[in-house]
């Protein structure tokens, strides 16, 4: 005699089989759990399920998020201050959707340097990596306008630079600008576009094309390290079984940063910040570290030509990343077999890192071993005499000279 | 010749298809033209010209300061040694607001630490254009500004 779960089991089985052809969705479910892997496929592969469990975690806080949240200039950091100080779980829910963000976009960046050093973007898998990274662009897009979404000092004059940049664009830049931001500058009517577009376009946008980048993996299984044309095909008692063996390393992983998220809401919390106010600019407003190379590089480009030059040098890296399964057409995928690509990938990182770093610590003060150096905002350190407060920097040939001077932050008295 | 009936239906078939392409462009069309139009922001330009007052020149220090909203635009106006000068607000480089240095006389930018000058002119920094500039009047003892 049956127990009373089986019966249960049995009955649900018996519904389900005298309507569909069942038989076809067991074996379908079967193969794709039990599917090989090739045998290489490790802890680096884990990267791209951790987006797509940070994308769920983003979606759940989101929706949580929405039910108090109020898009208006007049609410909304009045709502995010009450999620924070009065909803149950309303801060651990705030901090783990801002972290979650942050932790979304590290982690889509090292899945992309994983298949970029193992050559994946290769024949036959090119439009996967173009995928990827427009996916990318779209995680980037959703971290400006979620961003706004606060509407605090720092969220509204990073919108109000971020925006500027698209209205120097020759020709049709004015009008992008005023399209994005709904009116002439950043106001309520900019807060209603950015609020739809994060939490109804994008998701939506982003579900589609990780749905058609998880389909285009499995149909054509993960790549393995031999170069193009020619692979051979993983015997099925070589390769690594994704249940129980590759999904158990996705499990650590996530639970792992789940750990780590909730580490990071707890120990260092997102401030709510000033309440948005469209007369004051606020001193040395940054951006979120994903634009800080990006930020910097902006900075070099001066003059009345500057802008535009600017915005094109900053666009070269996304563009490459587009088309560079079809630039690079070489046939080996191991990293220590294609020497330039992968220095030009160690060298771009480096590079984006470099950036970011003195985005960082441009336009600050920084105390090193004893002494105090004023960095301005090229990222260049000046060392500051203390007594006199008269900087003796080794001053270069910067044609600003002066200008980073301590009473350059003089606050203005009327 | 008469045609066969396979070639008649082939070109009857070529027209349908025509029609349907041509029928289903403008129902498209006519589908996402007002949507478009939607989306476009509705930015009413109001009045060209505002004037409005903004204080006493009294009570007004030589190299003081102030900024004010002049028909929604934010204004930097000085009272310099040779008397007021007003400036629009928005830096030319990113749309940052400027504020008057009143220890070097100058006018800085909080955001990629540009510098203008009293006149508006670009010191330094990143910024193309120099700061627009408005006209000051001062009438019966009244500042006003007029953009
Ligand atoms: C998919 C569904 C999502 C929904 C429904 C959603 C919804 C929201 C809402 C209502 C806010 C305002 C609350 C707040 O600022 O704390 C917000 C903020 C934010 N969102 Fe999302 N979001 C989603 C996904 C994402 C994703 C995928 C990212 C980034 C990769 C993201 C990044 C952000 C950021 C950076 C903020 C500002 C956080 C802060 O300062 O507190 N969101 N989101
Ligand atoms: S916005 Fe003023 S210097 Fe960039």
């Amino acid at each position: 005699m049956p127990g009373r779960k089986e019966r249960i089991i049995n009955y649900f089985n018996h519904y389900l089989d005298e309507r569909y052809n069942m038989p076809v969705a067991r074996d379908f479910i079967d193969k794709q759990m039990h599917k090989r892997l090739p045998p290489h496929t490790g802890w680096p592969h884990v990267f791209g399920s951790l987006s797509l469990i940070l994308f769920l975690s983003q979606i759940i806080t989101g929706i949580l998020l929405l039910i108090y949240y109020r898009p208006t200039p007049e609410e909304a950091h009045k709502s995010i201050q009450y999620i924070t100080a009065d909803v149950h779980f309303g801060w651990l829910y705030r901090q783990v959707h801002a972290w979650g963000a942050t932790l979304m976009i590290l982690a889509v960046i090292l899945h992309m340097a994983r298949t970029f050093f193992m050559g994946t973007y290769k024949k036959p898998r090119e439009l996967t990596w173009v995928i990827g990274v427009i996916i990318f662009i779209v995680t980037i897009v959703f971290g400006f306008t979620g961003y706004l979404l606060p509407w605090n000092q720092l969220s509204y004059w990073a919108t109000t630079v971020g925006t500027e940049i698209s209205g120097a664009i020759p020709i049709v830049g004015p009008w992008m600008k005023t399209f994005i931001l709904g009116s002439e500058n950043v106001s309520g009517e900019t807060l209603s576009r950015f609020f739809t577009v994060h939490v109804i376009i994008l998701p939506w946008i982003l579900f589609f094309l990780v749905a058609i980048h998880l389909v285009l993996m499995r149909s054509q299984n993960l790549a393995t390290m031999e170069p193009v044309g020619e692979e051979r095909p993983t015997p099925p008692e070589c390769g690594i079984p994704f249940w129980p063996v590759h999904l158990a390393k996705e499990g650590c992983v996530t639970l792992i940063v789940l750990g780590i998220l909730v580490t990071l809401s707890v120990l260092s919390p997102w401030e709510i910040g000033e309440p948005a106010d469209p007369l004051q600019t606020p001193e040395a407003i940054k951006p979120e570290w994903y634009f800080l190379p990006t930020y910097q590089l902006l900075k070099y480009f001066t003059g009345p030509m500057g802008k535009i030059l600017g915005i094109g040098v900053s666009m070269v890296p996304f563009v490459l990343l587009l088309v560079w399964p079809y630039l690079d057409r070489s046939k080996p995928r191991h990293p220590k077999q294609r020497p330039i690509s992968t220095t030009i990938g160690v060298a771009a990182l480096i590079l984006a890192l470099f950036f970011g770093v003195l985005g960082h610590f441009s336009e600050s003060h920084l105390t090193l071993l004893g002494q105090t150096y004023e960095i301005d905002v090229y990222g260049v350190p000046h060392r500051i005499d203390r007594e006199t407060a008269v900087q003796v920097g080794e001053e270069t040939d910067h044609p600003e000279k002066g200008m980073h001077d301590q009473e350059h932050r003089t606050k203005n008295t009327f | 010749m008469p045609l066969s009936p396979e070639e008649s239906t082939a070109t009857r078939r070529g027209f349908l298809d025509w029609i349907i392409y041509s029928c289903s462009t403008i129902l498209g069309g006519t589908i996402i033209l007002p949507a478009v139009a939607y989306l476009w922001p509705v930015t009413k330009s109001g009045p060209v010209k505002v004037r409005e007052e903004i204080g006493e020149a009294a009570n007004w220090n030589i190299w003081g300061a102030k900024k004010v909203s002049v028909g929604n635009k934010p204004v930097l106006v000085i009272r310099t040694d040779k008397g007021f000068v007003a400036f629009s607000a928005v830096c030319t480089h990113l749309g940052c607001l400027v504020e008057f240095n009143p220890v070097k006389q100058n006018i800085i930018c909080p955001c990629h630490a540009a510098s203008f000058d009293i006149e508006g002119k670009v010191e330094g920094g990143p910024p193309p254009r120099p700061l627009a500039a408005y006209k000051v009047s001062e009438v019966q003892g009244k500042v006003f500004v007029s953009t």
